[in-house]
């Protein structure tokens, strides 16, 4: 297995990262990135609607980092607080426990593994970043998703 | 021996913005307009299996602040402007096309004066000394009907002739999407086909197409229902270089669709059948046949090699695929697709397909919305990304249903839209369509209007259009991600 090199493509996906973690970073504090090969991104604290066990959670985004990757590629995984659950105390659909095999040292450390599959992404251009899809929009959607705790929580 | 460049390769884009840089439509001698004009081209190499192209990223014009003489017969630039070009190459890896016009020069073998080999037999071996490999250093003349370039090649120490210069894309939305300009020093005469194979096609297609096809490269990627119709249509056809990429073998339920295999292929590679088939079939045309994924690293170095890419593929990372490496090394794609819906009583199945051109200026998969995001994430996911999802029931490998007579139409299609970019080259007219629609239960097809988004992160002005080698695809299971950060514990409220 290779390293990932510092080629142009990656020095490409850190400037856009750099760009989003610096616009994120105004509303909802410390937004970090991996600045080596730009896989993850990070936000320690990030509000979420009332109805859950927490006020804010921390987020840690897995940046599709192939060629092609972000932001051809969208972001699906995320992991977050591995004890996060509703008022009630119901676990949440979508939210795993258990990683894939490669990083159950990862979850061991105290993360959850949740996903959210897109079906439009049109990611925005490197001149814009607020003219299409980014982690910008991407994270406006997990707003929405912890708003929408019945369907979340599985609730009838 | 080392291996020559054999062309520029630039997008259709940047080719008219240097056009009408270097050749006012009002020059006269004593005039403004009527001086020489340069501009300097950042390049990216795309070295392949089979020869060294380089593809122009952006264009730096010199405007007068820019030279230090500018004339009729000569121009030079000023320190600040080389050295601001420099600096790009050696900071982020570009190579450099030196670019100057011949305003005056109506002559259709325009080439370098005695004063432009002096100045290159001078800068280029220094250039060379500064800035190390892979750099590359070419320069270009332009005249009102023709053109000249050469390069320097380090192992020889010498300025060597480029074969052409080749434009790819379309200038306005009824263009070819496939120029070439041969160089006048490179400039041989064609030979044109005697060979009575083809005798009952040339007076469709013309001389001049079939000769372009018999020196095309095609690389055919993806040897399903589609690809086998395509790549033994293509060998039919005439075209000089067959690169066939599958990683599969032949299984029983192919055999329904796959044109020429038979029950004694089951177990075989896809593309080695197709490759003997085509050896048979068709002895005159050169096959080379990788069985691996188009991101695997054998597979990449023969595809960027093509002169036209088919995308014959059934998967959207497959595709996505397809769509980068054509913007990122300015080869033009033609990708096809079948899709079959089938009713509620299982009967009443909705049938048809779609071929389309990617290009530089004209468009691409993304923009347009042919990419479906979940399903490209998941195919171009690492393997035990796509297994976890499994398990969850996110990912499916389900087997699609498919009849050869759908493939079959669409992919007579999809050569005749190959055929017609070749014809374009040669005669610069009879456009490719950018999209046809194939609807199988209305029996018929047509063409349909495409648009090009100029903020599209992937073809557009800021996107990744022309990177070529210096920011090559690579499967996300090749690479190692770096350390995750440490789960905090700080949010518990």
């Amino acid at each position: 297995m290779q390293s990932i090199t510092n080629d142009l493509e990656t020095r490409r996906r850190l400037s856009r990262l750099k760009t989003e973690a610096l616009l994120l970073s105004r509303r909802f504090g410390d937004a970090r990135f991996d600045t080596e090969s730009g896989t993850w991104f990070y936000i320690e604290r990030f509000p979420i609607a009332s109805g859950w066990n927490k006020t804010h959670i921390e987020l840690l985004i897995d940046i599709p980092y192939g060629t092609p990757g972000y932001p051809s590629v969208p972001p699906e995984w995320f992991w977050t607080d591995h004890d996060l659950r509703t008022n009630e105390g119901q676990s949440l659909n979508h939210f795993f426990t258990r990683g894939p095999s490669t990083d159950r040292e990862h979850l061991d450390h105290g993360w959850g593994h949740f996903c959210v599959h897109l079906i439009g992404w049109r990611p925005a251009g490197g001149a814009d970043l607020l003219r299409g899809h980014s982690l910008i929009t991407y994270l406006d959607l997990i707003t929405a998703i912890f708003r929408d705790q019945r369907t979340l929580s599985g609730a009838r | 021996m080392a291996r020559d460049v054999d062309d520029i390769v630039l997008s259709s884009t940047l080719w008219s913005e240097l056009r009408s840089h270097l050749l006012s439509a009002n020059a006269k001698p004593g005039h403004p307009g009527g001086d020489e004009q340069m501009a300097f081209i950042l390049a990216a190499p795309n070295v392949s299996a089979s020869r060294i192209r380089l593809v122009g990223h952006e264009l730096l014009r010199a405007h007068p602040p820019d030279l230090d003489h500018q004339s009729p017969s000569a121009i030079s630039p000023n320190g600040q402007f080389v050295a601001t070009a420099l600096t790009r190459c050696r900071r982020e890896g570009w190579s450099l096309i030196e670019v100057h016009s011949h305003p005056f020069d109506p002559a259709s073998h325009t080439t370098f004066s005695g004063i432009d080999w002096s100045n290159d037999r001078m800068k280029m071996p220094r250039l060379a000394a500064m800035l190390p490999e892979p750099f590359y250093h070419a320069t270009m003349v332009v005249g009102q009907n023709s053109l000249d370039a050469h390069y320097y090649q380090r192992a020889a120490s010498a300025i060597r002739p480029v074969k052409q210069v080749t434009i790819v894309g379309g200038f306005s939305g009824d263009s070819p999407v496939l120029h070439h300009f041969p160089a006048s020093s490179s400039a041989a005469a064609s030979v044109l086909p005697q060979d009575a194979r083809h005798s009952r096609q040339l007076p469709l297609l013309g001389v001049a197409t079939q000769a372009a096809l018999s020196k095309a490269r095609v690389a055919v990627v993806g040897l399903g229902g589609l690809g086998s119709f395509v790549a033994l249509e293509l060998a039919y056809l005439g075209v000089g270089h067959l690169i066939l990429i599958d990683p599969d073998r032949i299984e029983l339920s192919n055999l329904n669709r796959l044109i020429g295999a038979g029950p004694d292929d089951v177990g075989r590679y896809k593309v080695d059948v197709f490759r003997d088939l085509i050896e048979r079939l068709a002895p005159g045309v050169a096959v080379t046949a990788v069985a691996a994924p188009l991101l695997d690293n054998e597979a990449l170095h023969h595809a960027k090699a093509a002169d036209v890419l088919l995308g014959c593929v059934d998967t959207h990372g497959a595709r996505l695929s397809l769509n980068h490496l054509s913007i990122r090394y300015l080869i033009p794609l033609i990708d096809a697709g079948t899709g079959a819906r089938l009713g509620t009583d299982g009967l009443d199945a909705k049938l048809g397909g779609q071929v389309q051109v990617v290009a530089p200026g004209v468009g691409c998969l993304e923009c347009r919305g042919f990419i479906h995001p979940q399903r490209a994430a998941y195919d171009l996911a690492p393997p035990e990304m796509q297994e976890y999802e499994r398990d969850h029931g996110y990912g499916t490998e389900e087997a699609r249903p498919s009849v050869i007579f759908l493939n079959g139409v669409v992919a007579s299609i999809q050569v005749a839209e190959t055929a017609r970019t070749f014809t374009a080259t040669s005669v610069s007219k009879d456009v490719t369509p950018k999209l046809v629609i194939y609807d199988a239960n209305a029996q018929r097809a047509f063409s349909a209007a495409v648009s090009y988004s100029p903020e599209c992160a992937t073809c557009g002005t800021h996107g990744v259009t022309g990177l070529a080698d210096l920011a090559p695809l690579q499967a996300a299971f090749q690479v190692a991600p770096t350390a995750r950060p440490a789960f905090a514990r700080a949010s518990l409220s």
